[in-house]
């Protein structure tokens, strides 16, 4: 009996571009600009790296499949949102700078926005074969510096309430953040520990929460 | 009781002080006068021969594009303008020492780096958009604003976790949290050393105030363009360490300018699209480091 809400048996399971659940890495980039630990690779095509981590880098997407730390690095009132699907394995991280896209938009790069970054990510994902059911969110970021006079919310403030409605709007449901506050922050999401954590520039570690394995959101 | 311990001091004990070479310094003196020409500054650069190679290098990187080489400084600085090359001597005066790891502040190496030309760019940006300032200007005086960090890292090492501590539960900005651990804070120690090395006054304010920028007694509206370009830099996220963003934003500076969130959030726009082509310089730089 196929049931569409995840966490329960389903008689087919979604296919990744490559056929596969899991398996091989799968790249799909917004302008291909990653940073991996061991090749450089641009536009859609497979790796064989058991072990690869990549940085996304401000105002860019990345959704793949496979063994893989995405991460985001340096965040300071920029959003670092990573989704996961865990039926599938699809893993998705987009590094947004700006709230909304309607103030400046760059069509050419809608990841520099919260909204029209993650509208895009979504896109991404299901072309990756993430069934939109079963995706689950995390994020962190959102910093600000000191407003001690006037009424105005800063940009850190802001991104974060994008996140939040754009997230509800789209039906991404969020399960954990690190936001807001005065602190730098690093944003990771791991295949191989399972983890999705946040590092604060002081060294400070906080786990956001655990990739929920393909088998164990099946049983 | 032991004697708290003098600016001077600091400065005097601390090794490994980062310095500008006197060519560089010159050139910024001679960019602010009304008889420059190409000429003199070709000649002034020209006395520092590793400075004038790599101010050359720096020129014919692809981030100028230039259709042909230049070959000498005169040349360059009639392609490039004397501003342009003013500042590519400040940049290739002050990579070496920028790129290296701060310690104290929790700045890995080419942190302070990324977060100078972060916050260069971001002055240059808003006195384009203001009119305030000078660009050339704005520009370098953002790139020296930390410059206090250097010789303060040292005496901060070990106290970093406890100054943003201290500094969150009692309400205080970072540099506050300086003052009340050290005595002093990076600006003030940054604006001794830019005296000291006899830098263009417009540059000493905007390092020693660019926190407090209402307390500046000269050249605010420079300082506001450095305020507001670190703010920027700050929120994207470029070169940041342990104290963060524990800063405060100033709105006098954002009256002064005529700023609002709006221009803010186009500003970081264009702060973003300016460091992203910075890039070729900082692979020219690294390349010739």
């Amino acid at each position: 009996m196929e049931k569409s809400r995840c966490g329960q048996k389903l008689v087919t399971q979604p296919r990744g571009p490559c056929g596969m659940v899991g398996g091989l890495p799968t790249i799909q980039g917004v302008d291909g600009e990653s940073r991996d630990s061991e090749t450089e690779h641009r536009g859609k095509e497979a790796v064989t790296s058991p072990e690869l981590v990549v940085t996304v880098p401000m105002g860019e997407l990345q959704v793949r499949t496979g063994r893989i730390e995405l991460s985001c690095q340096g965040l300071g009132s920029c959003i670092g949102f990573f989704v996961y699907d865990p039926q599938t394995g699809t893993l998705g991280m987009g590094h947004f700078m700006l709230p909304r896209a309607s103030r400046d938009p760059d069509r050419e790069r809608p990841a520099k926005y919260v909204d029209s970054g993650m509208e895009e990510l979504l896109r991404m994902m299901l072309d990756a074969g993430a069934n939109i059911d079963c995706l689950v969110a995390y994020y962190a970021g959102g910093a600000d510096v000191l407003r001690l006079e006037g009424p105005s919310l800063g940009l850190g403030d802001r991104n974060i309430q994008a996140v939040k409605a754009t997230a509800e709007r789209l039906g991404i449901k969020i399960l954990g953040s690190d936001a807001g506050g005065t602190s730098g922050r690093s944003l990771s999401a791991s295949t191989s520990t399972g983890r999705v954590s946040v590092r604060r520039v002081d060294g400070q570690e906080k786990v956001l929460g655990e990739l929920q394995q393909r088998g164990e959101a099946a049983a | 009781m032991s004697q708290p311990i003098t600016l001077q001091e600091i400065v005097h004990r601390t090794s490994d002080l980062p310095s500008v070479p006197a060519a560089a310094i010159k050139v910024m003196r001679e960019t602010q006068s009304s008889t420059s020409s190409a000429a003199t500054i070709a000649h002034i650069l020209s006395v520092d021969q590793s400075l004038s190679a790599r101010v050359l290098r720096l020129a014919n990187s692809a981030y100028y594009s230039l259709v042909r080489k230049v070959s000498d400084l005169q040349e360059a600085v009639v392609v490039l303008g004397m501003r342009n090359v003013r500042n590519l001597a400040v940049v290739a005066s002050t990579y070496p020492w920028m790129e290296r790891p701060l310690q104290g502040y929790s700045l890995g190496p080419r942190q302070m780096w990324s977060h100078a030309i972060g916050t260069a760019l971001g002055a240059q940006t808003v006195a384009a958009k203001t009119g305030a300032w000078q660009q050339d200007e704005a520009f370098t005086a953002g790139l020296l604003h930390d410059l206090g960090k250097v010789a303060l890292s040292v005496w901060l090492d070990q106290k970093l976790a406890a100054a943003v501590t201290y500094a969150t539960h009692a309400g205080l900005t970072f540099d506050q949290a300086e003052r009340k651990f050290l005595g002093f804070d990076h600006c003030e120690v940054g604006g001794f050393l830019a005296r000291d090395w006899n830098l263009p006054t417009d540059i000493e304010y905007a390092v020693r105030y660019h926190h407090t920028p209402d307390e500046a007694p000269d050249h605010q509206p420079v300082v506001d363009c450095v305020h507001v370009g670190n703010f920027l830099a700050m929120g994207l996220g470029y070169g940041l360490g342990g104290d963060g963003l524990l800063y405060a934003l100033s709105n006098g500076s954002l009256k002064r300018l005529s700023l609002n969130d709006a221009s803010l959030d186009e500003l970081s726009a264009d702060l973003e699209r300016a460091y992203h082509e910075y890039d070729a310089l900082f692979q020219e730089l690294a390349a010739a480091a």
